[in-house]
């Protein structure tokens, strides 16, 4: 009974403690200002404390690609009917000695022009530190090159040649007519008023394709291994182990679409 | 320490049932998934589930199961020899601690062999995506060593927590949870007291230590210790005094 | 302090219970070499006073002195303690069982247990959990007498025990018994037949003791067995 007593004794001085604490100092550490865990996860480049915007105006003259190397940030493209490709950057940091030491690098390489973040790692600084990114506009008819990791990508209303390699990122395509080839990896694919042949390799991804109702017609070829594939275009789904395929055509079977998927959930729509 | 070794023992022989039965729903579950995805059946996300599934359970069922390890004795009447054997109460408590940790790391180790038997394309896959293999068993085996401390600090937690329910005799069940609460916040206060005290210790800056720069994500994470230390030692103090009221003051039920 | 025949020194013990004052201030002293036993109905306070001595329950009030010492790891290891509970790892067969409480007692006797374990009539193959009630009272009793402890504690050791196992726990404690060496106390509340095996008898009720004295003294005294002493005290 002694001990028990005690043991009573101790547990409701501590209680009692316990109490003025949460009732006059909230419980929490406040009086140190030192949390018990203490993370530094940073930087947050959806707010960024520093930025800077750099801008290239180039003709398209004898330019036949554009290469656009973006991480952690937004991806605008779109075609235009002018001649001119004009990208416009934003670089964002935490902190102003970090953006400093960053610039956007504008590189020629005969007909093909390229952008992308450069400077940190030259002077001992990380580029894994900042996110850059980019408004593209680019003439209609152009091939253009993106890379995209850690971000997301939103093209809307292209026309032209588009090679995309993303992860860890969201894509958003809206309206693009001409040839699309696409890599992704633990991302989100939306593809919308597709018009043209398209070719998508993806893992561990979530891709819905939507493909416009276009003369000439599609001609399926679709591999998914370890996932799961739904379409609309009319043929059957041949299930295999592990695997599932659909080959076949709609209308006259001219543009190839052509989807190898890893680990995904594909969705094709196919406006009839 | 032959005794100690065969306490340890005695403590994984008598989990030696659960831990065969949750290794084997573990690489059912798994197995099930993968013919589910194969088939079509289920979606590739559910591949994760089936991983992450096992790893958000684990250490739940490692906390019922450092409290059950105690309540059994009791229920048992086994407590009965435990109590009269001549051993230290440290050496009984830190046996149940260490067979919790081979326990954590027996499952562990088993949910990697079913991802690696059910879903080696996977694997494959994140390792491409990831710097390289020594990356990844690097990290892997840095994250299994914090588990392995967390771990520890809330089975010290619940030992105490028990042990105090089992001197109090009446409304064991709320006194136990009542002295989780009062002791976590004990040492949570202990940190902050005891914080300025260590505060010549630097950052520990764990981008390096996990090589967060070959991932390419921009992650930059510190770890600020002088707050940590005051509750680690905190929590070490309760093991000691959990192992003392054990050996004196404890008893079995009246 | 104790004289060194003095194997146990019991005074004033004290131990409440939150509904109920178990022992009420005992006073024992024991000597070396001899067999008591520690007679009561049910909840008299005989297995309280038991797990006091043992440090299974803490005392509220009072001194217990084990050959000279406060209760401690170290007189641990000079008790060999049979609750009367269940207390042995049912999932265990009877080697683990041996094995296991071997490895935590110096006075450990291996070569004495072949002999116990043939004279009770177990397997040491068994598992504890296919064990008659019988049969674990007869293990129990080979784990504190493979032992060459110089205190024996023995709580309620024929409680539910059929007559065949009861007769043979009483002849393994008569023939194992060193009384140059061993010391034991016998709880029980059913005298009966095992009367013969008590030096001296306690009687124990409602945490006080009653009659206290020489087996042989008390009988000659009263004129009577200890049974009977017994069934009228308590009657």
């Amino acid at each position: 009974m002694k001990i028990r007593r005690m043991t009573l004794a101790v547990l409701a001085l501590l209680t009692l403690l316990f109490v003025v604490d949460v009732r006059y100092f909230g419980g929490d550490q406040s009086s140190t200002g030192q949390p018990s865990i203490h993370f530094n996860i940073g930087p947050n480049f959806s707010d960024a404390a520093f930025e800077k915007k750099q801008t290239f105006i180039q003709s398209q003259d004898e330019f036949t690609t554009l290469a656009i190397k973006g991480q952690q940030g937004v991806i605008h493209l779109r075609s235009t009917d002018d001649d001119e490709i004009r990208v416009i950057s934003t670089i964002g940091a935490d902190s102003q000695d970090v953006l400093d030491r960053l610039d956007v690098r504008e590189s020629i390489s005969e007909s093909e022009l390229g952008y992308e973040l450069t400077g940190g790692k030259s002077e001992g600084q990380s580029l894994q530190e900042a996110e850059v990114s980019f408004v593209v506009e680019v003439p209609a008819g152009m091939e253009v090159s993106v890379e995209q990791h850690f971000g997301q990508v939103k093209i809307k209303s292209f026309v032209g040649f588009l090679n995309l390699e993303a992860s860890f990122s969201d894509v958003d395509v809206w309206g693009l007519e001409g040839t699309a080839t696409i890599q992704n990896r633990f991302g989100v694919v939306d593809l919308r008023q597709i018009a043209g042949p398209i070719t998508l390799h993806d893992s561990f991804s979530t891709s819905t394709i939507g493909l416009a109702a276009i003369d000439g017609g599609y001609d399926f070829d679709i591999e998914v291994t370890n996932g799961s594939l739904k379409h609309n275009a009319g043929f059957k789904v041949d299930i295999g182990e592990n695997r599932v395929g659909a080959r076949g055509q709609w209308g006259e079977g001219v543009h190839p679409v052509v989807i190898r998927s890893n680990f995904s959930t594909v969705t094709v729509n196919l406006d009839k | 320490m032959k005794r100690f070794l065969r306490l340890l023992r005695k403590d994984l022989q008598a989990s030696l049932l659960p831990m065969g039965f949750l290794s084997g729903i573990t690489l059912i579950l798994m197995f099930f998934t993968r013919f589910k995805i194969s088939t079509g059946g289920w979606p590739i996300e559910a591949a994760f589930a089936s991983i992450v599934m096992p790893l958000v359970f684990l250490p739940l069922w490692l906390l019922w199961q450092s409290f059950q390890t105690l309540r059994t004795e009791w229920r048992e009447d086994t407590v009965y020899t435990l109590l009269v054997l001549p051993v230290p109460g440290w050496q009984v408590m830190l046996a149940k601690l260490l067979a919790i940790w081979i326990e954590y790391t027996v499952l562990l180790g088993v949910t990697a062999i079913g991802t690696l038997l059910f879903f080696a394309p996977l694997v494959q896959e994140a390792m491409e995506i990831l710097p390289s293999v020594v990356w990844a068993l690097r990290n892997g085996l840095l994250l299994y060593l914090i588990g392995l401390a967390l771990l520890a600090s809330v089975v010290i937690f619940v030992q105490l927590a028990f042990v105090i329910s089992k001197m109090v005799g009446r409304v064991q069940g709320l006194v136990a949870i009542w002295t989780l609460i009062l002791s976590g916040w004990l040492v949570e206060k202990l940190g902050v007291l005891l914080e300025p005290l260590f505060r010549w210790m630097p950052k520990l800056p764990l981008h390096k230590l996990f090589r967060l720069d070959e991932l390419r994500q921009g992650i930059v994470a510190e770890w600020n210790l002088a707050p940590e230390m005051g509750t680690w030692l905190g929590i070490l103090a309760i093991l000691v005094l959990t192992s003392y009221l054990f050996e004196h003051y404890v008893e079995v039920n009246g | 302090m104790t004289t060194t025949n003095q194997v146990l020194v019991v005074r004033n013990l004290r131990k409440k219970y939150p509904k109920v004052e178990a022992l009420k201030g005992i006073d024992l002293t024991m000597p070396q070499g001899e067999i008591w036993g520690l007679l009561g109905p049910n909840g008299s306070g005989k297995s309280t006073l038991l797990k006091c001595i043992v440090g299974l329950v803490n005392p509220d009030g009072g001194d217990i002195e084990i050959f000279g010492h406060s209760r401690s790891r170290h007189t641990k290891a000079q008790i060999a303690f049979v609750p009367e509970v269940e207390n042995l790892y049912r999932w265990m067969t009877i080697r683990q069982a041996i094995d296991f409480t071997s490895t935590f007692y110096d006075d450990w006797e291996e070569e004495r247990v072949p002999g116990l374990l043939a004279f009770m009539g177990l397997d040491p193959s068994k598992k504890v959990s296919s064990l008659s009630k019988g049969m674990r009272a007869r293990l129990k009793l080979i784990l504190a007498l493979a032992r060459k402890a110089p205190l024996l504690l023995l709580d309620e050791p024929f409680s539910g025990i059929d007559p065949a196992s009861r007769d043979r726990i009483v002849e393994g404690i008569v023939r194992q018994f060193k009384s140059e060496e061993q010391t034991m106390i016998i709880s029980t509340h059913a005298v009966g037949d095992t009367e013969q095996l008590f030096d001296a008898v306690v009687f124990l009720d409602e945490g006080t003791i009653n009659l206290q004295g020489y087996a042989e003294d008390l009988r000659h005294q009263y004129g009577k067995s200890i049974n009977d002493l017994f069934k009228e005290v308590f009657a």
